[in-house]
């Protein structure tokens, strides 16, 4: 995909850490509404174990994406719908820890329901797929678009 | 907001440690567990009986051999005296109401309390004959129906008389799985009638039928889990509270006394859901899957004659289909047990207690939901029937069926179920008001043997999955594939086709600028 170069960062290492975020996130996706029983392609098993395997990626790849970020102060965020992505990826990632610790609730004094949890999960999956959609078509599609 | 930030963190702290530790709490091989079981009961040795001077006699009585027994095993009377074997109570009801000899009935074989003649053949006593239970004579008890190794010589002659008793008495040794099977195997009457889980196949069983019983892997024995202190053997006593553990009073054991809950690797979902599931659920996938088990009979169709004789018909696999004993009869294998919430204590409905027979009455109920505190999913056989009740009292009836008196009002002889009903409250000492009716029950059986090993197991999608999930019926709760809002689930994707019908138009309205520019 040929995107505007100033939308994303650009040295090697911003580059890297935004494609495998990209793609992870993807997966996540996949995975996830595979978890929720709209899509049929790894099976119910593997898709919880592989969107499991995406967290704990991600766990590793934004505190790295943080510290480079810093490192080379290089910090672009142009897109005027960044903020929300941060929000709902902030959330994804919460609802989704706490997701996944169910067993711990009772012992950590964490007294919600599992229906909250999931059903906030959900619609975050949801927003994450529209916050998709509207970035690749802003950061790639729309200056395609401006530029003919 | 600082309870808040609080609970953010300790949830942050528990993402990681779940990355970094992982689910690893000591975990220990089944393997190693079930050596230590073997070398336990291996290691236990029981002296040759036939060494023993006293067992070298000809014995003319079974209560003989157990006066013998006695001279040695002095306090094994009162022992026995105290235990589920002998009271048929559940020793945690200090009523006596719980248990066979007690109020509450199933609806199989009703109750063995108006029926001594046939049903007291698995007390483990002499005497049932003539069905003056002498409960105080330790004489009476049956040491050799437990402990006889002869592999079968004694069942036959199961009684105060055997010509072998010499030869049985010298064979002495801790009970096998085709001790405890004589009755257990074959309760209510027939080879896995009863339970769907317990049947002679376990006696050569293979991997696929019992995993602990495997002939080839750990072969276990009832007692290896049923463990046994001065004859109090731990084991099935539904009694409400459950009582949980095996130090409250040895009588509940569990699955974990063995494995670790975490047993199934560390960092697998399965783990997850050992607080709410029990391993039961996942291991035991189907029930009486070697040989049929009744699920229904009807008896208010008993009763019909064929040229003034009473019938028995047969389905092609042997099975009772009718008899004019006790009416009409279904059958099932290969049954897919029903899940209920369960804390290890049952509900009764006692021979005294009011019903309503307007609808199903439930003879026995676990009385626990999703919110019960330590309940877990369990399986159970639901064996259903329409039986007698008192039309009058509205309470449960315990007819009488067989006696040696031709001329006591059984069932199985005049097929007047009033006579049958008089006769049988009027022994267990119950109110009987006159007038009989037919209700449907229900009664429903935990399901701990036959276990099955991982690959037999059920699999994620036997109950996440919506709408034809195993767990379709335990409703209260949220499960994750089985349950969504069609709110979030409509509104999400009417959001996503929005956005890009948006992203579409934006789109084409720039192209359009774009080309008009141009």
């Amino acid at each position: 995909m040929d995107c505007e170069k100033g939308s994303h960062p650009n040295s090697i290492y911003h580059r890297l850490c935004y494609w495998i975020q990209v793609g992870l996130i993807g997966f996540m996706i996949f995975t996830g509404f595979e978890i929720h029983g709209w899509l049929s392609f790894f099976g119910f098993e593997p898709a919880i174990r592989f969107h499991k395997m995406g967290f704990y990626i991600l766990l590793i790849v934004w505190p790295v994406t943080i510290v480079v970020s810093f490192l080379f102060k290089k910090h672009h965020s142009n897109s005027s719908e960044a903020p929300i992505g941060l929000i709902v990826f902030l959330l994804q990632f919460l609802t989704g820890i706490i997701y996944l610790n169910y067993n711990y609730w009772e012992t950590s004094g964490l007294y919600i329901s599992l229906r909250s949890i999931a059903y906030t999960h959900t619609l975050g999956g949801f927003a994450v797929v529209v916050y998709a959609i509207l970035n690749i078509y802003r950061s790639c599609v729309l200056p395609k678009l401006n530029r003919t | 907001m600082e309870t808040l930030s609080r609970k953010i963190k300790i949830v942050l702290v528990l993402g990681f440690s779940v990355l970094f530790s992982g689910h690893t709490e000591a975990f220990s091989s089944i393997v190693a567990n079930n050596h230590i079981v073997r070398d336990k009961r291996d290691k236990a040795i029981i002296q040759d009986h036939s060494e023993i001077d006293d067992l070298r006699r000809t014995f003319e009585r079974g209560a003989d051999v157990t006066a013998t027994c006695l001279g040695c095993h002095e306090d094994t009377g009162k022992e026995i005296f105290e235990s589920q074997h002998w009271t048929w109570t559940c020793p945690t009801d200090g009523s006596y109401h719980h248990g066979k000899s007690g109020l509450t009935l199933n609806n199989l074989t009703i109750s063995p309390v108006p029926n001594k003649f046939a049903c007291y053949n698995c007390h483990i006593s002499y005497r049932w004959e003539d069905y003056t239970l002498s409960l105080d004579s330790p004489e009476n008890i049956d040491c050799l129906i437990c402990h006889e190794q002869t592999n079968g010589l004694y069942d036959a002659y199961r009684k105060d008389w055997n010509p072998y008793l010499n030869q049985i008495a010298q064979n002495i040794g801790r009970p096998t799985k085709r001790n405890c099977g004589v009755c257990h195997f074959n309760k209510s009457g027939g080879d896995g009638i009863l339970r769907g889980d317990l049947s002679s196949k376990l006696l050569d069983a293979e991997r696929g039928q019992d995993v602990h019983m495997d002939r080839t892997g750990p072969n276990m024995e009832c007692i290896d889990c049923h463990i046994t202190t001065n004859h109090n053997i731990s084991g099935r006593c539904y009694g409400n509270p459950a009582t949980l553990s095996a130090s409250e009073n040895k009588q509940r054991y569990d699955c974990t006394f063995c494995h670790n809950q975490n047993l199934h690797g560390s960092l697998k979902k399965m783990n997850d859901h050992t607080n709410r599931v029990a391993c039961q659920t996942c291991h035991i996938p189907l029930i009486s899957r070697d040989l049929y088990s009744r699920i229904w009979i009807d008896y208010s169709k008993a009763g019909q004659k064929k040229d003034g004789k009473t019938m028995l018909v047969k389905d092609k696999h042997g099975n009772k289909q009718y008899s004019t004993n006790s009416g009409e009869w279904k059958w099932a294998k290969n049954i897919q047990p029903e899940y209920l919430w369960f804390t290890g204590g049952l509900n009764y409905t006692l021979a005294t207690d009011r019903i309503d027979p307007s609808g199903l009455v439930k003879l026995n109920g676990t009385n626990a939901d999703y919110h019960t505190p330590q309940s877990k999913i369990y399986p159970f056989k639901v064996h259903r029937a329409m039986q007698p009740y008192d039309k009058v009292n509205n309470t449960m009836v315990l007819p009488k069926f067989t006696d040696r008196d031709k001329n006591s009002g059984a069932y199985w002889i005049d097929h007047d179920w009033n006579k049958a009903i008089k006769a049988g409250m009027a022994e267990a000492g119950l109110q009987y008001g006159g007038e009989y009716g037919f209700v449907e029950t229900e009664y429903i059986y935990p399901i701990h043997h036959s276990v099955m090993p991982k690959e037999n197991a059920l699999k994620c999608t036997n109950c996440h999955k919506s709408g034809r999930g195993r767990l379709e019926k335990l409703k209260g709760f949220y499960m994750p594939g089985r349950d969504r809002s069609i709110i979030i689930d409509y509104g999400g994707a009417i959001c996503v086709l929005l956005t890009l019908t948006g992203v579409l138009f934006h789109a084409g309205n720039c192209f359009s600028i774009a080309k008009r520019g141009k």
